[in-house]
């Protein structure tokens, strides 16, 4: 087969989105967190390069120092449109948060449902549209419908975040089947967004073909989030290169009879 | 005069400056976003920009989130 | 376009390229779901001719999951056989003296109801290429003469441009059967010496054009045998899988039609499809397109048929003509296209069907389209 199929170089194997070439395919979330102060050393753990935060109104009675000033300096800011309901609402987030000079990279987070949390796909698609055409860099968080990531694709999304599982239930891969689908059908890259409970579950979404994966609770809310993250690094990287190496054979049963081509024998 | 902050009404005195109004609240200015009456106030005007009678301000900044 | 595909595979397609695949290669694509073109390669490989039987039990499995135990059932009306072309393989070539002939539409009433008669509801109309004699008016007013007789109805012709394939979908034509013969340009060129159908892209983009102006149904393939078979195979999947992905809307299936004896002397340099590389072409197609349809014609022999129908085919053709008209007592029966090798009726077809386990489909698509608008 060598005659035809290229061979693998993972140490040439990098994540190109928005111009970025990125090494790390594990994007990390910083909701959660007992204290901000955790932070800096659960990103040095995890190696992510790329880092979602929020926008929110600043707390007169509770004043909370800015997340920002946790982070490594070349960190890619991936602010999210959390808190968000419409389409206009996250525009508007987006906007916001683009003023604050974070780049121009932003999650779309569109939540109708207060109950699952789940995304609405259709005003994260008019969100998607309008955010384009103001140049950013967009990564939607989406329920994974295949319809809905073509229409996503064609608007001009960066990548596609569809959900593992709902936000914050650590269940893992329960979208499997429809997450495949869109790793078969869609060029765009992947990012298993939400869900991903334990690190073999991140593994298994990377040996799926997912491009990366963005991991918050399972890191925030573990016993040790430095170590969490640490896993989650490896985890990350030994199903990236599982995917590269190619899925390895199950020996098929010697066939004894052969009732369905026995009849080329004959005569 | 009255203003509504955050969503919340608020009395300051008259001839406030949006940066001298942050300032007084101890707001770190790194990273803070302003929206003045629907509409994104950039760092540069906040030395610039009074405050007005009923005026909207939404101060944000950025948080943990997912 | 498609082209670019086929050029971008044309040259890693060597035979040593095909020799190097091993069988841990196939072992490997055996436990794979979802195939990808390279994985095509192997299963059309020499080393996968060892591995038939486990091939096709995978594609048994994959075809009962994705249609169930049942077989859709239609049958050709050769409407004419002018034609304009030289094809060194075919009958209809214009240089064979044979007897040419078209049905009149009353005629064409005649055999629609006799073949109605039988049960069948899908109906896949032919000619050969002549634009003066059975051109896209004459095809129009064929399908407006059939449409109230059958459930749906197909066109298998030359390639037409896409405003004619939106007209003729309008007044009811739901699926384009077309074979590019062979996706090599050499060997297409030498089997084609003369007539429009010399133009190897204009044929190869008609079934995107056919997709283009909507219809619901395309019907791939090469000629297997006309030129080298695993390639042929390989493209054949390849454009079907190209237009699935392109026209999402769309069902696409794929014909196995093999070289059969004919009215002419042309004797193919490439290697003859035996059985045994029928079969794997069959598996190949289903396994790298779960749920393409695989559409069996009468030209291979009853045996075969039944031997092939498990392995992943989803339509056959049940009581098939080849020559003008035919099934009515009283048509001129014009020269055949090729030999039917399996000659048997709609009931024995029906019979031979439901001995195998399988559920005789003779409807799986109704043409809802409004009649008003076309006169109707």
């Amino acid at each position: 087969m060598n005659e035809i199929r290229q061979s693998v170089n993972p140490s040439a194997d990098s994540l190109l989105i928005g111009g970025v070439n990125l090494l790390s395919r594990l994007f990390v979330g910083t909701g959660k967190f007992s204290a901000h102060e955790i932070v800096p050393r659960v990103l040095a753990a995890s190696g992510s390069q790329v880092v979602t935060m929020a926008l929110r109104r600043v707390d007169w009675k509770n004043p909370q120092e800015n997340i920002l000033n946790f982070l490594p300096k070349d960190t890619i800011l991936l602010p999210n449109t959390s808190g968000a309901r419409t389409a206009e609402e996250a525009v508007r987030i987006a906007r916001l948060a683009q003023a604050a000079g974070c780049g121009n990279w932003v999650k779309i987070e569109v939540v109708k449902d207060q109950h699952y949390l789940l995304p609405d796909n259709w005003e994260t698609l008019q969100a998607t549209e309008q955010l384009v055409k103001e140049g950013f860099v967009v990564l939607p968080y989406m329920s994974p419908d295949l319809g809905a990531a073509k229409r996503l694709q064609e608007a001009g999304a960066a990548a596609i975040m569809p959900l593992g599982a709902p936000i914050g239930s650590n269940r893992g891969l329960q979208t499997k089947e429809l997450l495949r689908i869109l790793i078969e059908e869609i060029s765009l890259p992947i990012i298993v967004d939400a869900g991903l409970g334990r690190p073999s579950e991140a593994a298994e979404a990377m040996e799926m073909g997912a491009a990366a994966v963005l991991v918050n609770t399972a890191i925030a809310t573990a016993g040790d989030p430095v170590v969490m993250a640490q896993a989650f690094r490896l985890a990350v990287a030994a199903g990236r290169l599982g995917y590269l190496a190619g899925p390895g054979e199950r020996r098929t049963t010697a066939e004894a009879s052969s009732p369905l081509t026995g009849f080329l024998q004959e005569g | 005069m009255q203003l509504i902050v955050n969503g919340e009404a608020q009395e300051i005195f008259s001839e406030y400056t949006v940066f001298q109004f942050l300032e007084n609240k101890a707001v770190t200015l790194k990273a803070a976003v302003v929206e003045l009456n629907g509409k994104i106030l950039t760092q540069d005007h906040w030395q610039s920009t009074f405050l007005g009678p009923d005026d909207r301000l939404e101060i944000l900044i950025f948080l943990g989130g997912g | 376009m498609f082209y670019e595909r086929i050029k971008e595979w044309q040259p890693k397609l060597s035979a040593a390229a095909w020799a190097s695949v091993s069988s841990a290669d196939v072992e490997r694509v055996l436990a794979r779901e979802t195939l990808q073109p390279l994985d095509l390669v192997v299963l059309l490989s020499p080393a996968a001719q060892a591995y038939l039987e486990a091939l096709a039990k995978k594609a048994q499995a994959l075809t009962v999951r994705n249609f169930g135990r049942t077989m859709g059932l239609f049958t050709p009306l050769y409407l004419a056989n002018y034609c304009s072309n030289q094809c060194v393989y075919c009958s209809f070539h214009a240089g064979n003296e044979i007897a040419r002939c078209k049905l009149t539409i009353e005629q064409v009433i005649q055999e629609g109801k006799a073949i109605s008669s039988t049960g069948l509801q899908h109906l896949l109309l032919l000619t050969g290429e002549s634009r003066l004699q059975s051109g896209p008016a004459y095809l129009e007013e064929c399908v407006r003469a059939l449409r109230p007789m059958f459930a749906s109805l197909g066109l298998e012709v030359y390639p037409l441009a896409t405003e004619e394939y939106r007209r003729l979908y309008e007044v009811g034509i739901d699926s384009v059967t077309l074979f590019q013969e062979t996706y090599d340009e050499i060997t297409y060129a030498e089997v084609h010496p003369a007539g429009p159908k010399r133009n190897y892209h204009y044929r190869l983009e008609a079934p995107e054009r056919a997709c283009e102006a909507g219809i619901s149904a395309v019907n791939i393939g090469a000629l297997l045998g006309l030129s080298d078979w695993r390639r042929d195979a390989f493209f054949s999947a390849l454009h079907a899988d190209y237009l699935q992905r392109a026209y999402p809307g769309v069902e696409v299936a794929l014909s196995v039609p093999r070289l059969r004896p004919y009215a002419g002397s042309f004797n193919p340099t490439a290697a003859p499809v035996t059985d045994a590389f029928l079969v794997q072409i069959i598996l190949a197609y289903r396994l790298f397109l779960p749920r393409a349809g695989l559409t069996l014609s009468t030209r291979e022999n009853p045996q075969m048929r039944e031997n092939l129908l498990p392995l992943g085919i989803t339509r056959m053709s049940a009581g098939a003509l080849t020559s003008v008209g035919g099934y009515s007592e009283t048509n001129n029966v014009g020269s055949a296209q090729f030999e039917i090798a399996d000659q048997r009726s709609v009931p024995e077809v029906v019979r031979m069907i439901r001995a195998k386990g399988y559920l005789p489909a003779f409807c799986d698509w109704v043409n809802m389209r409004e009649k008003d608008a076309v006169g109707l």
